[in-house]
């Protein structure tokens, strides 16, 4: 049971640092955007930026869930919902306010690939969330059976 | 440790009951010099009433067999348990012989005394006629006429001579041959009633003599047993019915008349009969009970003093052996004890006893209620979260086992009207808020401790304890080991909270 939930650990940690070391070639080998698009955010190193800024997010607001708020009031699947969605509305906000803030000052305008860029984040940081969730769950003494028992 | 446990009449199976409760409420008798817990106890119930159709004695056999269901649930046969909730093993015995084919009842069986009037059991009328005249001048017609079904209504003399046939009965020789020289034996029994005055002596005598009796192969180590016994003094009240033969004004002078033949046979220095003795009564009389003397049911409330009466019997496993020496027969140094109370009030709680009980029984009164409070309010709605997902998990279908039906649809239910009663007898015990369902004024005389970053004790606090208690158990429970898991969980937690929140009332 123990080196089962440590397996769950490591993979989370693996899989985050994974991200935040590789982001640009997962985000481009997505291929959804424009070449030009995705030399502007490289060459500002926006990747990094956003791959670290979504990743702390969702592990702080995890940990926030499962360690400090670690309620028998807040421990149903809809609470931890509250929580991703939380993630969500915070992670994207500093993905889409980086790069365009940056384009901005530029004078150049990539408000479309934004959006689609910032809808690519919060499917990523849906994923994280999960992903994040089942690495550090099992500890809680009130919230380790949510988001689903074990 | 077997203690063998006679409780002879009405009032026995009346002390019984809470003696149930505080074992099910996990209070484990100490050795008052070291401490430590009574190694491998089991108590041997032999309930002594011949009025087999008496309601009190009927609910204390049904609150019996659901300890004794709910303790096999939790511990098996095991012996060596110290703590928790039912720890205490109480069997029959016929379980402690199972090959030699005893009944398995904690009832003596008095069939041949039940079904006879008196007079036919003296066979009256084979005497000859100057037996008849002397058993006339000992005994009036309504005596003789005496159906014993319903137990010797108050007169000792009666069962004196009924209850003899006790030596010679199966269950005697069972107890005597079980009997080892490190168990003990108590007797519980009212000195102002029938069966109980006239059962306590002939008892003691029987186990005294045993060295004379040549049907039992265990005659030394019986003639030497230590002996404890509760002597019930006139407590409650019944309602004056002029033809029934039993009445208020009578309990002082038959309590008066059997404490000099106790002196002289039992207690005092001619006998030296028993190795402990302790009284109790209550000046302050009980609501009136309906004066039946049987045929009804006789069916009473229950009363603070039989909750203190069954303090006696752990007070008496708590004597070191060296206070409860005999020789030839002889108790050396007896001991008579009685009770006294903090302060003398009508309305009583766990805060009015002293010290020395509020120690031995407070916390795990209330323990008990919190759990009797949870399992009967809550429980149900928590499973599905939290420490009920842990392996093995607490399903829905818990609740349909025999365990917790018997737990929460019986004993609790049994536990309730126990409270309930003795809030509405004279004393009034009122140790819990029965009107409640929150667990913040659940205890009365008793609050909560509450400050600014104290937050007050409700459900939910009780199943973030019990999360946090079942995280660190991971795999100390079996899945055979679900009515274990909850209630060594809640026993484990409710410790804390009673500290955190509660620790005044020790």
């Amino acid at each position: 049971m123990k080196y089962k939930n440590f397996i769950f650990l490591a993979v989370g940690i693996i899989i985050t640092v994974a991200y935040m070391l590789f982001p640009t070639e997962m985000y481009e080998s997505t291929n959804l955007f424009d070449a030009a698009f995705m030399d502007e955010m490289y060459n500002a190193q926006m990747y990094s930026t956003i791959a670290s800024s979504t990743a702390i997010t969702v592990w702080v607001m995890a940990i926030i869930y499962y360690y400090v708020i670690n309620s028998v009031r807040f421990s149903r699947w809809y609470h931890w919902l509250i929580m991703m969605v939380a993630a969500v509305l915070i992670a994207p906000s500093i993905s889409f306010y980086f790069p365009y803030s940056e384009f901005t000052e530029a004078g150049k305008d990539y408000m479309r690939q934004l959006i689609q860029f910032n809808i690519l984040n919060v499917v990523l940081t849906i994923l994280l969330f999960i992903i994040v969730s089942f690495s550090v769950r099992w500890w809680s003494s009130n919230c380790r059976h949510t988001p689903i028992p074990e | 440790m077997n203690l063998y446990l006679f409780l002879v009449g009405g009032t026995g199976s009346r002390v019984l009951k809470p003696l149930l409760m505080q074992l099910a409420a996990g209070v484990h008798p100490c050795d008052e010099r070291t401490g430590a817990p009574i190694a491998d106890l089991q108590i041997v119930p032999i309930i002594m009433d011949p009025h087999h159709a008496n309601e009190d004695l009927k609910r204390t056999d049904d609150l019996l067999r659901w300890y004794k269901e709910i303790r096999k649930s939790l511990y098996g046969d095991r012996t060596d348990v110290n703590q928790g909730f039912f720890n205490v093993k109480i069997a029959t015995l016929a379980d402690l012989a199972p090959q030699h084919g005893l009944t398995d009842t904690f009832i003596f069986n008095l069939g041949s005394i039940a079904e006879k009037e008196f007079k036919d059991y003296i066979a009256f009328d084979t005497m000859n006629e100057q037996n008849q005249a002397l058993c006339s001048m000992l005994f009036s017609n309504e005596h003789l006429n005496t159906k014993m079904d319903i137990g010797f209504v108050g007169s000792p003399n009666i069962g004196a001579v009924a209850l003899n046939q006790f030596k010679d009965s199966v269950e005697f020789r069972e107890f005597a041959n079980l009997y080892k020289k490190e168990d003990r034996v108590f007797i519980v029994s009212s000195i102002f009633g029938g069966t109980g005055a006239a059962g306590f002596p002939i008892i003691v005598k029987n186990i005294r003599d045993a060295a004379n009796n040549p049907l039992l192969t265990n005659r030394g180590d019986l003639r030497d047993a230590k002996i404890g016994a509760l002597t019930v003094l006139p407590y409650f009240n019944v309602a004056s019915d002029e033809d029934s033969p039993i009445s208020r004004s009578d309990f002082v002078i038959k309590t008066k008349s059997a404490l000099y033949y106790y002196q002289e046979n039992l207690t005092g220095p001619k006998s030296l009969s028993l190795n402990a003795c302790y009284y109790l009564g209550d000046e302050e009389a009980s609501v009136p009970y309906v004066n039946d003397p049987g045929g009804d049911g006789q069916r009473n409330d229950a009363h603070f003093i039989e909750h203190v009466g069954a303090l006696s019997i752990l007070n008496f496993l708590s004597l070191p052996d060296d206070k409860l020496h005999t020789v030839d027969g002889r108790a050396q140094n007896p001991l008579f004890r009685e009770y006294g109370l903090k302060s003398d009030e009508s309305n009583l709680n766990l805060m009015t006893f002293g010290q020395q009980t509020r120690e031995l029984i407070n916390t795990r009164m209330v323990k008990f209620h919190l759990l009797y409070m949870y399992l009967v309010h809550q429980f149900t709605d928590d499973i599905g979260h939290g420490y009920t997902l842990d392996q093995p998990e607490l399903r829905q279908a818990f609740t349909s086992t025999s365990f917790y039906r018997t737990l929460t649809n019986d004993f609790f239910h049994s536990y309730y009207d126990w409270l309930i009663e003795m809030q509405g007898n004279n004393r009034s015990f009122m140790p819990f808020n029965t009107m409640t369902l929150k667990l913040d004024n659940c205890i009365n005389g008793v609050q909560p401790k509450k400050g600014f970053f104290t937050s007050i004790i409700d459900y939910k606090t009780i199943l973030a304890a019990m999360n946090s208690e079942s995280k660190k158990a991971q795999q100390r429970y079996t899945d055979q080991q679900l009515p274990l898991k909850l209630m060594d969980l809640f026993d484990r937690v409710s410790d804390k909270l009673i500290e955190d929140k509660f620790s005044s009332i020790k």
